[in-house]
């Protein structure tokens, strides 16, 4: 049978029109004629005729051209269609094409891509990427294992001598002239293991030549660190909109030297799940929006009100306030007469005059402990065209 | 071939507005010839350009020979011209560096790119050549589309790569072009090697 198929051209071309005819995608029919045949065809001349047939030609005497250096392939592509062809392929697409040779780790490796949303997660006893929701790779310190998750079914599993080497590995693969929408760092590992992260991170900056293109940044990082300004810093300031930050880092390690950065100029949003001094809060009125926690005087909050209300880029606003201000003390502050003095939240629409719009602000509060005479104020101010 | 021979790309003239209702002609480098309208034309950026530089009257479309395109065959252009022909007067996607760009595939373009490998390739290098932005987008996402669930021996295959035994001949190959000698120094210290030396010189 397979000698018939391999000599007989009218036999092989027949089987090529039955599989046309069956809608056998093009490559599963390949497949089978190099299983039928025993031997390795050309995959351009199969094409070529399957797709003959798929055009409407039914006699079996097609004739396949020769192919010459001239034609066309992936690898004659201008480098600006590479980009594009290559902007399309997925994470894990990437991975497989770039074994496919050296050469082409190369091609692959030096091409932009995309990615809507990565997590980096580094955990005393594993390491884990997510891809837009639907790739995970873990790394199990402990089970020595890797492994791979599509849509949370494990796909492949592999033992590995050094987890965490490979983890860095592939991550230097992946992040290099990647642009990323939102990407999450959860880091709740010991100290060594975190610098090297970091370390990591900053190499591929330096390999890449410029900054991590990146639009929404989001850590919750469980060590007391100070790499947080650096690796801010190896964002790109055009593409960095929004921040966000929580965990048990000190604020001291954050501020002030965030408004010294060239990310800070152009940041839109930023949220600090953090206790941040006030005097550090105010100058957060450049952005259109923030997030804060922190701890305010009657006169503080007025001082505030006074900055927000003059800003021309402020939005809306978020405040925490532990412990200081009572909702009272608040009202009496803004001039806003409360029904009585055991009420917990109140609103209030201050108007602009030489801005026009206004600005309403929502207070409420809440008490955590009547023993302790402990409490939370919340104060959310937002700027109305 | 004369014009009255020429494959002619089906036009719905009930969508070309009257006033738009010129076709230029073109030739493929194997001497085809296309009529393409007006407004087709607009989805190629270069194209567009060349005949607005022109200036032809609808006389002048008859008389004067067809503008030629030196880089592209026949069989390549004509369906480059359906598919300008079939989305004649949509918008032109506007590049503004956003990534990814999200691409659907509709069904026509689908059909029309149902061509062999090959082919395909020369349909992506020709929109390139031609500026024809959706056109280009559409066929680039068809290339990566191919590659989905691929292993890399597969995926060598289809996008015709060589492995790495290939790489490295073609590389031995194109030296021993370059250097005729170079490949009987490579043996000649391989042989110094085998029998134990330390130094080729």
């Amino acid at each position: 049978m397979s000698h018939n198929f391999r000599e007989n051209n009218a036999v092989y071309q027949g089987f090529i029109l039955s599989q046309v005819i069956l809608e056998i995608p093009c490559f599963e029919a390949y497949k089978s004629a190099c299983k039928i045949r025993r031997e390795n065809i050309n995959y351009r001349d199969f094409e070529f005729i399957y797709m003959q047939f798929a055009g409407g030609h039914t006699e079996l005497d097609v004739v396949v051209p020769e192919w010459t250096e001239n034609d066309q392939t992936l690898l004659k592509m201008p480098p600006l269609v590479m980009e594009a062809i290559f902007s399309n392929f997925d994470v894990k697409t990437r991975f497989v094409l770039r074994k496919v040779s050296k050469t082409f780790e190369q091609v692959v490796d030096n091409t932009t891509h995309f990615c809507k949303e990565l997590e980096i997660h580094l955990c005393t006893d594993y390491f884990e990427l997510g891809f837009d929701d639907t790739y995970l790779i873990k790394y199990n310190f402990n089970s020595h294992e890797v492994s791979l998750e599509q849509d949370e079914v494990a796909i492949t599993e592999h033992s590995c001598q050094n987890p965490f080497e490979a983890a860095m590995t592939d991550l230097k693969i992946i992040i290099k002239n990647l642009t990323i929408d939102q990407l999450g760092f959860l880091i709740m590992a010991g100290d060594e293991e975190t610098e090297q992260l970091m370390r990591t991170l900053q190499q591929v900056h330096q390999d890449n030549g410029r900054d991590f293109r990146v639009t929404v940044l989001q850590a919750i990082i469980e060590v007391d660190m100070h790499q947080f300004l650096p690796l801010l810093e190896t964002m790109d300031p055009s593409f960095l909109k929004e921040v966000a930050v929580s965990g048990d880092v000190l604020s001291e390690t954050i501020f002030p030297g965030i408004y010294e950065t060239n990310q800070w100029s152009n940041l839109k949003k930023l949220e600090i799940g953090l206790f941040v001094e006030f005097d550090q809060v105010e100058r957060m009125a450049e952005l259109n929006y923030f997030e804060v926690v922190t701890s305010i005087t009657v006169e503080q909050a007025q001082q505030l009100i006074q900055t927000l209300s003059t800003s021309n880029t402020f939005a809306k606003c978020k405040l925490t306030s532990y412990n200081s201000i009572t909702i009272a003390e608040l009202a009496r502050a803004l001039d806003v007469t409360l029904e009585n003095d055991g009420i917990e939240e109140f609103s209030h629409r201050i108007k602009l005059g030489n801005n026009g719009g206004a600005l309403l602000i929502n207070a409420k509060t809440e008490v955590l402990s009547y023993d302790r005479n402990q409490f939370q104020l919340f104060l959310c101010v937002e700027r109305e065209a | 071939m004369s014009v009255e021979n020429a494959p002619v790309v089906d036009v719905d003239e009930a969508a070309i507005p009257v006033e738009k209702k010129m076709y230029y002609r073109f030739e493929s480098n194997d001497k085809k010839e296309f009529r393409v309208s007006e407004l087709a034309i607009q989805q190629s950026e270069t194209l567009n350009r060349l005949v607005e530089a022109m200036g032809y009257t609808s006389e002048d479309v008859e008389n004067k020979p067809a503008i030629a395109i030196e880089n592209i065959d026949g069989k390549t252009l004509k369906l480059v011209f359906q598919w300008c022909e079939h989305h004649k007067g949509e918008a032109i996607p506007v590049d503004d560096g956003s990534v990814p760009k999200i691409v659907e595939i509709p069904e026509f373009d689908a059909k029309l790119m149902d061509i062999d490998n090959g082919l395909l390739f020369k349909l992506i290098w020709a929109a390139d050549y031609l500026n024809i932005v959706q056109l280009l987008n559409v066929s680039c996402k068809k290339v990566a589309n191919m590659a989905q669930g691929k292993t890399p021996a597969q995926l060598r295959r289809v996008y015709l790569l060589p492995s790495d035994e290939e790489d490295e001949a073609a590389k031995r190959a194109a030296q021993e072009a370059q250097d005729p000698r170079a490949r009987e120094v490579e043996e000649e210290f391989e042989e110094r090697k085998r029998q134990g030396g330390n130094s080729f010189f």
